[in-house]
């Protein structure tokens, strides 16, 4: 009775107290996520459905005007069909290079330490720096050229020919980039239980069996994640055309996506047009972050 | 026997190819690695001698000398001041994020609330929003505030990412309770057993997240690129790009700003290899 009354009065429980600590604890995230995070998400899909040149002034809603003009738009076609290449090319290299150099670590065993290192240390530089190495490496006259032609083989015309400026990019992104699925294959393939290899040892499996058979098969959650965020990341590609060949060149023929939504945004200031592609970009990569992260449930531990 | 000695050389040749792979593919890495640290310490008639040197005959400084000390279209500014500001906005924004995202991360981990869980998959949702959606509406909310061209642009944003608070929540429910509950005995308030229980116990989880953070801010290309638009704001990568833009026939010179831009995050990378190693592997983070 007595307890009762003191806590009607003070409505202070240690639950409550608990309660009230959670909520200040997260209130300083919550604000930076609402103000940084929750509302330009919102804003995206107001954006989207309205007529806004920062230039003129102009702000007006415009239904689907957006969208239809991105139907008609060629230079978006032209750039989503870029993109697309140069997602699928990339996730794919970098899928193969870094399952290789995984499998390949892991069977030398503890000694690779060195080797690891080495590889990944490409990750962590800047797009910037990158740029500029491979944009002097792939010239004309840059390095890997002179290289060719030392052993009689023709120097290509890396960042100039249409046809190559692409797989260029790829090819400089895989190096960029493999050592961070490598690391994610890594950690895939040393949670495979050894008795499973043993046992497909005993049963005569061949090395080639047990990788398709065993090792496959069992690091499939990882191969997925991989892929998907891969492609993800490398379809939203901006940093290399911007610096390799100069938004977009030679013409328009690694003129990607996200390009197209800066120039549009940042150099016509047309927001609303700008902001209806990178909504469209946006939500299909969603949908497809969403079914991968569905697919994965059990790998993804929360 | 002849079998026995046949997998013997076979096992050996598997062997021989697995190290060849691994030595050509570190030789590719690293080779244009060595490369431009040379010609950084090349003066420029070296560099444009045929055939290639790739390491400096007789090294020298006056790249660096350049580089540090020209001065950036009429402002009296030079790469030093990039370097500042790098370093300035990647140092504040890193220590607002480890402050910010370690608080919500031990609400998560260790206190009861209602709605805890509905908040922490909304709030995880998040990892889901490609960035490419974000740049306009990002843009839009910095002209908004006034902060287009100041280093609030760079600083303020990352505090809403939700890895931190994932990554400090993870950590977090490891510790064992009863150094908390000790604590609690000892009579300390809720954000005592938070400052001097549980963050002094997670200095590697800490230690952890802010080297991916400083990672992911200082090389960050594409956002300042969009919300920076004058010499004395930039920073580093997006200065470098557009210093190349004037000095693009000097080769030492732009391979010297190269260098200069990826020092500090190979030192940090060589230092806490292990660190990130570790964290990549087990959380799946830290890639593009």
């Amino acid at each position: 009775m007595i307890r009762q009354a003191a806590n009607a009065s003070q409505t202070l429980t240690p639950k409550r107290r608990e309660a009230i600590a959670g909520y200040l604890f997260l209130a300083p995230y919550l604000f930076f996520f609402l103000v940084f995070l929750a509302g330009p998400v919102i804003s995206a899909f107001v954006t989207a459905f309205v007529e806004w040149e920062l230039l003129r002034g102009t702000y007006r809603f415009n239904g689907l005007e957006n969208f239809q003009l991105m139907m008609e738009d060629d230079l978006f076609w032209i750039a989503m069909r870029n993109s697309l290449y140069f997602a699928i090319m990339t996730t794919a290299g970098n899928t193969v290079v870094a399952l290789c150099a995984a499998l390949a670590l892991k069977s030398i065993g503890p000694g690779h330490t060195l080797f690891r290192v080495i590889l990944y240390a490409p990750v962590v530089l800047s797009i910037s720096v990158i740029g500029i190495i491979f944009r002097r490496l792939l010239s004309t006259f840059g390095l890997i050229n002179a290289a060719l032609e030392a052993v009689g083989i023709d120097g290509v015309n890396w960042l100039g020919d249409p046809n190559i400026v692409i797989p260029s990019m790829s090819l400089m992104t895989i190096w960029w980039g493999f050592g961070f699925p490598m690391l994610i294959f890594l950690a895939a393939l040393y949670a495979v239980p050894e008795p499973l290899y043993e046992a497909a040892r005993i049963d005569g499996a061949g090395r080639w069996a047990i990788l398709t058979r065993v090792t496959l098969p069992l690091i499939r959650p990882a191969l997925l994640f991989i892929i998907v965020t891969q492609f993800i990341a490398h379809i939203q590609v901006f940093g290399q055309p911007y610096i390799l060949t100069q938004e977009g060149g030679p013409g328009y023929s690694s003129y990607t996506i996200v390009l197209h939504i800066y120039r549009t945004a940042f150099r016509y200031f047309d927001m609303g047009y700008a902001g209806a592609m990178a909504l469209s970009l946006g939500v299909v990569m969603f949908i497809f972050a969403l079914l991968q992260f569905r697919l994965l449930g059990r790998y993804t531990e929360y | 026997m002849h079998s026995n000695a046949s997998m013997v050389w076979r096992n050996r040749l598997t062997k021989a190819v697995t190290y060849a792979f691994l030595i050509i593919l570190a030789l590719l890495v690293l080779f244009p690695t060595v490369w431009i640290v040379g010609q950084s310490f090349m003066p420029e008639e070296i560099i444009l001698k045929r055939p290639i040197h790739i390491l400096p005959p007789e090294p020298t400084l006056d790249n660096f000398d350049e580089i540090l000390n020209t001065k950036l279209s009429k402002q009296e500014l030079s790469v030093l001041r990039w370097m500042f500001n790098s370093v300035y906005v990647t140092g504040v924004s890193t220590f607002g994020v480890l402050l910010v995202t370690s608080m919500a991360g031990y609400a998560f981990a260790r206190l009861r609330f209602p709605g805890k869980q509905l908040l922490f998959f909304g709030l995880g949702a998040s990892f889901l929003v490609p960035g490419v959606m974000l740049l306009i509406p990002s843009f839009m909310l910095m002209r908004a505030l006034g902060w287009i061209d100041t280093h609030h642009a760079l600083i303020w944003p990352p505090l809403a990412g939700f890895f931190g608070v994932f990554f400090m929540r993870q950590f977090f429910l490891a510790i064992p309770s009863e150094l908390a509950e000790a604590a609690v005995i000892d009579g300390a308030s809720a954000f005592g057993i938070y400052w001097r229980v549980f963050l002094p116990l997670s200095r590697p989880a800490v230690a952890t997240l802010g080297i991916f953070t400083f990672l992911f801010i200082w090389n960050d290309f594409t956002w300042p690129l969009v919300v920076l638009n004058s010499d004395e704001m930039r920073t580093l990568p997006v200065g470098l790009v557009v210093f190349i833009g004037e000095y693009w026939s000097y080769q030492g010179i732009v391979m010297a700003g190269a260098v200069l831009t990826s020092a500090p995050v190979l030192l940090v990378y060589i230092i806490f290899q292990r660190q990130i190693t570790r964290a990549v592997m087990a959380t799946g983070f830290g890639g593009r």
